[in-house]
């Protein structure tokens, strides 16, 4: 619901800057223009995953990756520095998902599941693991432009997320629990016995990474673009010790921008 | 557009899978069970502290182990004493073991005890083993009080080779909520699919019986898998108890119907001289074999078929005109062994598929 309220706003925002483009089209542009500063609207989809680099040997295999529907949208300005327009800085908003959907087999992974009767059960997990990432972020990107042509444009820079909402859950399939540690008592989990967990209330607010991206001038307001995003720090808080190893997202972002 | 996207997602797994890297040594250190030959129980308790329940009259100072740990771990004993062995050590006391990890760095010490207790005079059939590794049920009767215990054994574990089975309640022998007093046992006679007959063995019997269960045998020989009896310090005189018995309606033998025969269920128990611990009478010679001394057996032709319980008293009969040596008694040399089964003569897999045989409140009176 949370989400939704963003979106909603973001799209107003969005429709007000269109109008009173509209509105004042060729004024107002022409002004700006005179004034080396260009704005975008870009809408994309996004692929990529959360991931540990390098896998960390916990993990002996991945057995299923599907990425989640990972919209975004993000609107942008740029200002030129110099009147042949090759070199700028953007700065924009954007509006994010980056959720990926994967199973995997485990080999004396760090996991706190939820048992029977509410309670958490934590130790060393060797076995299958779901895990569902479902992250939404409000991100200000902020890059150096470089036009190389009237056709390509190329970006390089920083980004610093927020988090609006946040999943990260999943259940464990086919293994044991070690509990509490490796020389723990021993709890199977087979056939259709599965247990859950949820990390989401661990997940960090402030997020930051490097980005890198191209742009195409396919007509003359619309472009195609690619933007990869390198998230930079652990996706988790950092007094959060259940996974051993850090979580980077890692998203290539694809889609439609439209310049006034 | 579909295939691509698909051709990207195998693409990114196929480049995340490649960076999988070499498996590292297991780090887990732990004893997840305990059994053995005179084990009835081997309670592996959080604290690190494993109880071992045997019959009094099982010798401690070589007491058969076998320790179940984690994957790629090692266990030692501390202090290595004269008696110990390969997988047989001296429990005369307590000991100390030490469990070490695959990666040889995490190591757990465990404190290992041995408890001699007697077999209990009543069976109610009220518990069952928890664990998640056996999907079928395991009754346990526990007098702590009187320092009771015994866990009592079926052919189960031979029935989850058929693969028969999806549930608990698919196997021949399980617990059931309608007892007379509380829970009791139910004994089902189970086809036992194509397997079974690929092995000549058409039907399993519901059994439960006190001793144990040879699963190297059960395919081949199944009538020595089950094997009978538990050191007895006391001469039994009566085995008294409830029952509720149902025949199935086709009668086979060797996996042919015979017409015009009924099946039967068996309860019966046997007092007989063990010429050590592990000496055992199965399937072949339980109550034949002329080691036994005293039988109680319930006749053919007594068996009543009803749904509501019924009582029976068997008594104690001496047979082979052997006597009782009262030192041997109390040193542990008689074993005891009950029996109940859905079908009299399932052992040879002849007996009627669904027959079914409730048990409950079983008492066993004995000489003071």
């Amino acid at each position: 619901m949370k989400k939704h309220r963003y979106i909603l706003f973001f799209a107003i925002f969005a429709w007000c800057i269109t109008v009173t483009a509209q509105e004042d089209a060729n004024q107002g542009i022409r002004w700006s223009s005179s004034h080396g500063l260009e704005y975008e609207m870009k809408a994309g989809l996004g692929i990529g995953g959360t991931s540990p680099l390098p896998l960390p040997r916990e993990i002996r295999s991945i057995d299923n990756y599907s990425p989640g529907l990972n919209f975004s949208i993000e609107g942008n300005a740029l200002k030129w520095f110099d009147s042949s327009k090759h070199w700028g800085i953007k700065v924009g908003l954007r509006l994010e998902n980056k959720s990926m959907n994967t199973r995997a087999k485990v080999k004396n992974y760090g996991m706190e599941i939820f048992n029977d009767n509410g309670g958490q059960l934590s130790g060393l997990w060797t076995g299958g693991v779901k895990t569902k990432v479902h992250n939404s972020y409000v991100s200000l990107p902020v890059s150096f432009a470089y036009r190389q042509n009237r056709r390509w444009d190329f970006s390089l820079g920083v980004y610093f997320s927020y988090l609006l909402s946040g999943d990260f859950s999943g259940d464990v399939y086919e293994g044991h629990l070690r509990t509490p540690d490796e020389t723990g008592s021993r709890v199977d989990f087979q056939g259709s016995n599965r247990a859950t967990y949820d990390f989401s209330s661990d997940l960090r607010r402030f997020q930051w990474g490097w980005q890198a991206g191209a742009e195409w001038k396919a007509f003359r307001h619309l472009n195609v673009f690619g933007d990869l995003t390198w998230g930079m720090n652990n996706i988790f808080k950092g007094d959060f010790k259940t996974v051993t190893f850090n979580l980077y997202p890692i998203y290539l972002n694809c889609g439609f921008a439209y310049t006034f | 557009m579909r295939q691509n996207y698909l051709s990207v997602c195998l693409l990114l797994l196929l480049v995340l899978s490649s960076c999988i890297r070499e498996e590292s040594a297991n780090v887990e250190a732990a004893i997840d069970a305990c059994t053995g030959s005179n084990i009835q129980l081997g309670e592996v308790k959080s604290d690190h502290s494993v109880i071992l329940y045997v019959q009094k009259g099982t010798n401690l100072a070589k007491l058969n182990v076998h320790f179940q740990l984690a994957e790629g771990a090692t266990i030692q004993p501390q202090q290595k004493l004269a008696q110990d062995s390969v997988n047989t050590y001296d429990f005369s006391h307590s000991r100390v073991f030490n469990v070490m990890a695959e990666d040889g760095k995490h190591v757990a010490q465990y404190t290992v005890s041995a408890i001699q207790t007697e077999l209990p005079s009543e069976f109610h059939f009220e518990t069952l083993v928890s664990s998640l590794s056996i999907p079928y049920d395991e009754f346990y009767e526990f007098n702590p009080a009187r320092n009771e215990f015994m866990k009592w054994c079926s052919g189960n574990q031979g029935f989850k080779l058929t693969a028969m089975a999806k549930s608990r309640t698919d196997y021949p022998t399980m617990q059931d909520d309608k007892g007379l007093s509380g829970k009791c046992v139910k004994l089902v006679t189970r086809d036992t699919g194509s397997f079974g007959k690929m092995v000549n063995m058409y039907l399993a019997a519901g059994n439960l019986f006190t001793g144990s269960f040879d699963l190297t045998n059960a395919l081949t020989n199944a009538v020595k898998a089950t094997k009978f009896g538990f050191p007895f310090l006391r001469i039994p005189l009566r085995l008294r108890g409830y029952y509720k018995y149902r025949a199935g309606d086709i009668f086979t033998q060797k996996g042919k119907e015979v017409a015009g025969l009924r099946d039967k269920c068996d309860i019966y128990a046997m007092f007989y001289h063990a010429d050590s611990n592990e000496d055992m009478l199965d399937g072949t010679n339980a109550t034949t074999s002329p080691k036994i001394i005293l039988l109680a057996r319930m006749k053919p032709q007594d068996i009543v078929e009803s749904d509501n319980w019924t009582v029976f008293d068997l008594p104690f009969e001496a047979v082979n005109n052997t006597t009782i040596d009262k030192s041997e008694l109390a040193a542990g040399h008689y074993k005891l062994g009950i029996v109940f089964s859905s079908s009299v003569d399932g052992g040879n897999f002849n007996g009627a598929v669904g027959s079914t045989l409730y048990i409950d409140e079983v008492q066993l009176v004995c000489k003071e």
